[in-house]
Order: structure tokens, then C-alpha cells, then sequence
């Protein structure tokens, strides 16, 4: 599903959150495949952390800055660049996936329980998939 | 009556002894002409190179022949492969490759291989110049960090799915999504452990670093290929394989990942295509 419209939000606002879980909800490979998936991610983009608790595919959560009392297994840390840079369309060589930003890119780590990201991979590729649909990143 | 509609690929079985086994290899061909042998990539199989066989422009002068490894594809593995760790090696690799050119009675093919394949096409050059033509190194370096790990064999993860989701993301986001998604499939089908056996040989026991003026590309010309996405093997650690290797030559491929010949093949011939020409021009010299 592809979200456009002129006053699209951008990440890492709640709005794009709120843009995601809305289509990660109607996408139909997530219908297919989403139903094993549940995992807490947090995203951080430099000094920004967003907890995504994800259940049977679905975004059931969104935890801008999350206290000291939340826990997750896995995250993604990058800078706000890093990020624009792996939702733009097209973008560039090593940014066009988590892993290959994960061993190219210095600033972009997958972080914790990565046996967890591992096991989610099938699902996660499609989740971001989708969320490089919903643009928000670097024209 | 209305005639089928027929790829130009026959597939047929050869008995090939290796290290004193005998092992049943697949393998597909289309094409009249010099021998042309593809390798396909750790944990897949010589569908990769469907596209290419059934490319006119390319069979009308090749004859070119794909085949699955032992544990790969339609060629099963030996007897006792329950027994025992598959890593697949250097000098097996090597030795499976050169029966297989043997059982085919193929004189001086140019050999084209892929990721794994690309790396051991090296190593024929190094070892075999006299019997391989010229080989074609598709995503491939002197060394490459880092491939070798155990998710796809640990009992809580599911290996197939793993190893088709981890290669996924080698490839370019402007490759056509059904090629993208066709070598997802193929991974998904490997058997346990020999995407991780695959990468064994990639990541681990191939090590050119140091050897590079043992190639003699005066009598086995090389030529190094890889897509500008990839990341396992980035294309300056090809062209810097390249300049260490006297008289090879390489070249990046833009809007492609570690998959050319599979991802997105009719961008991948435009850089093919000049290689055949060129070493047609050079055999009929």
C-alpha cells in the first residue's frame, strides 16, 4: 500500500508512526506472513528512541521515548541521516536494507537480542519495506 | 494441435567421481558453440541462470551449461551426508568443478561464476589455466569478511527462510521485485546447513590475498564483475582484487546487487555481453 499525500509526515514523527501502523494494518504480504511476528523494536535516530511493540504482524504500540521502565529485544540505532537516507525511494548503495546498512554504514548498528531480529527477518524486510513506501525520508 | 511452449533448457544427470565418490550432478544446457560453465551461488542452484540460457544472442555462440553442486538443487548429496559437517572447500570445490568439466569432456570453457562461484573462478585461473579459457568472477574479491555464520542451521531459527530473507536485502532496490523475489524462493529451498556450507568456502577458506600474480591472465584472461548494491563484496573490493591481479580486468555494475544474473538480468547482459564478444574476438584471432 502506498500512503501520498502533500502534507505526508515525516520521520521520525508519531504521525509517520501513526502512517506505518495504518499500513503495515492493510498490507496483504503482512496478511500472509505478519501473523508470527511479534517483537518490541526500538528505532533511535541519534538522540531519539521510538519503541514499536509489534503483535501477529501488527503495530499494537507506539512508544515515543520510552522511560526507564520499558524494555525491548532488539534496536536499531542510526543517525536522523542515516534513516532519511534508507527511506528515500531509490537510495543509495548500502542503504537500501537494515544488514547492508548494518555492515557498510558506521552509524547504523542492529542492536540486542539479534537472534530475535534474525528470526523476524522475513517480516521486518517487509515492514520496511512499506514504511520506504510511505516516504518521509530524503527526496 | 497446439505445440507446447518449450524453454530451450534440456537438464540431464552425470556421474562424476569426487575425492573417490561418485556423485549424481545436474545440470541444465542450451546453446551450440564454445562451453560456457555458470556457477550458481552458496545455498542456491543453476536456476539462477535460467535468464542466460535462454538468451539467443548469448546461445547462438555458447554452448552454456549450468550445474547444481553435490547438496545443491536436483544433485543430491553423497551417501552419508548425515554423518558428517558440510564445508564445502577450496581445493572440493575446485576438484568437483574440473570432474565435472571432465565427465562433459568440455575443453576450455570460460567459466562464469557467481558470489562463491565468482571467488573459485579465481582459483581455476590460478590452478587450471590451461584448461578453463577464461573465467568471469561475478561478485568477488581476494577476500570476503564476514558470511560465515550459524543462524540458518540453530534449531530455533527457521534456516530456509532465514537464508532466503538474509540475501535478500545483497540485492538493488531497482531490480524488477518478481527477479528479487524468485532468488528469495531459490534460497528458501536449500537444504540445512549448505547455504552456511556455501559460505564456508566464501567467507572463510578462500583467501586469495597475497596469491594474486599466481594468476596468469596472459593464458586465462579474468574479468571481475559486481553490482554497485552489493555489500557481502563491494565493487572496490573487486577492482582493488583486480589491480593486484596483473592484466585483470573489472568493472562495477550500477542499479545491480549480488544477484546479476537473477536479479535483474537484462541489465546484467548489457555488461555480460561485451565480455562474450570480446573473447569470442580473441579465440578467433
Amino acid at each position: 500500500m502506498t500512503v501520498r499525500n502533500s502534507t505526508r509526515p515525516v520521520f521520525p514523527e508519531r504521525g509517520w508512526f501513526e502512517a506505518l501502523r495504518e499500513a503495515v494494518a492493510t498490507d496483504t504480504e503482512l496478511a500472509v506472513i505478519g501473523r508470527w511476528c511479534t517483537l518490541d523494536l526500538a528505532l533511535v535516530a541519534c538522540e531519539e528512541t521510538i519503541l514499536l511493540r509489534f503483535e501477529g504482524g501488527k503495530i499494537a504500540e507506539i512508544v515515543l521515548e520510552p522511560d526507564i521502565g520499558a524494555s525491548w529485544s532488539v534496536t536499531l540505532r542510526g543517525t536522523r541521516e542515516d534513516w532519511l537516507t534508507f527511506l528515500q525511494p531509490v537510495p543509495p548503495p548500502f542503504y537500501q536494507d537494515l544488514l547492508a546498512m548494518n555492515s557498510r554504514v558506521p552509524s547504523f548498528t542492529i542492536e540486542g537480542d539479534r537472534k530475535v531480529f534474525v528470526r523476524h527477518l522475513r517480516a521486518l524486510a517487509r515492514i520496511f519495506r512499506i514504511a520506504r513506501e510511505i516516504g518521509g525520508g530524503l527526496a | 494441435m497446439v505445440l507446447p511452449e518449450l524453454d530451450p533448457i534440456t537438464g540431464r544427470y552425470v556421474y562424476v567421481e569426487v575425492a573417490g565418490v561418485r556423485n549424481r550432478i545436474y545440470f541444465e544446457e542450451s546453446g551450440r558453440g564454445r562451453p560456457l560453465v555458470c556457477l550458481h551461488t552458496a545455498g542456491a542452484d543453476s536456476r539462477q541462470y535460467r535468464h542466460l540460457l535462454c538468451d539467443a544472442e548469448v546461445t547462438s555462440r555458447w554452448r552454456v551449461v549450468a550445474f547444481d553442486l553435490p547438496y545443491h538443487g536436483r544433485s543430491l548429496p553423497p551417501e552419508g551426508w548425515w554423518e558428517k559437517e558440510y564445508l564445502l572447500t577450496r581445493d572440493a570445490y575446485v576438484e568437483t568443478i574440473m570432474a565435472f568439466l571432465k565427465a562433459l569432456d568440455l575443453e576450455r570453457p570460460v567459466v562464469l561464476g557467481c558470489s562463491m562461484g565468482g571467488a573459485v573462478v579465481l582459483e581455476l585461473a590460478r590452478r587450471h589455466a590451461f584448461k578453463v579459457a577464461a573465467v568471469i568472477g561475478l561478485e568477488a574479491a581476494n577476500k570476503i569478511e564476514g558470511r560465515f555464520l550459524d543462524w540458518t542451521v540453530m534449531p530455533d531459527v527457521d534456516g530456509s527462510v532465514m537464508a532466503a530473507s538474509w540475501t535478500y536485502g545483497l540485492m538493488a532496490p531497482q531490480s524488477p521485485e518478481a527477479s528479487r523475489r524468485e532468488v528469495w524462493w531459490v534460497y528458501s529451498q536449500g537444504g540445512p546447513g549448505v547455504y552456511r556450507a556455501g559460505t564456508y568456502f566464501y567467507s572463510v577458506d578462500w583467501d586469495l590475498r597475497g596469491r594474486e600474480e599466481e594468476i596468469d591472465t596472459s593464458r586465462c584472461p579474468v574479468y571481475l564483475l559486481t553490482g554497485e548494491y552489493d555489500h557481502a563484496c563491494s565493487p572496490e573490493e573487486t577492482s582493488t582484487t583486480a589491480a593486484s591481479i596483473p592484466g585483470a580486468r573489472s568493472a562495477k555494475m550500477e542499479g545491480i546487487g549480488h544477484f546479476p544474473m537473477t536479479e535483474n538480468y537484462p541489465r546484467f547482459r548489457e555488461y555480460l555481453l561485451p565480455v562474450l564478444r570480446e573473447l569470442a574476438e580473441t579465440a578467433s584471432a
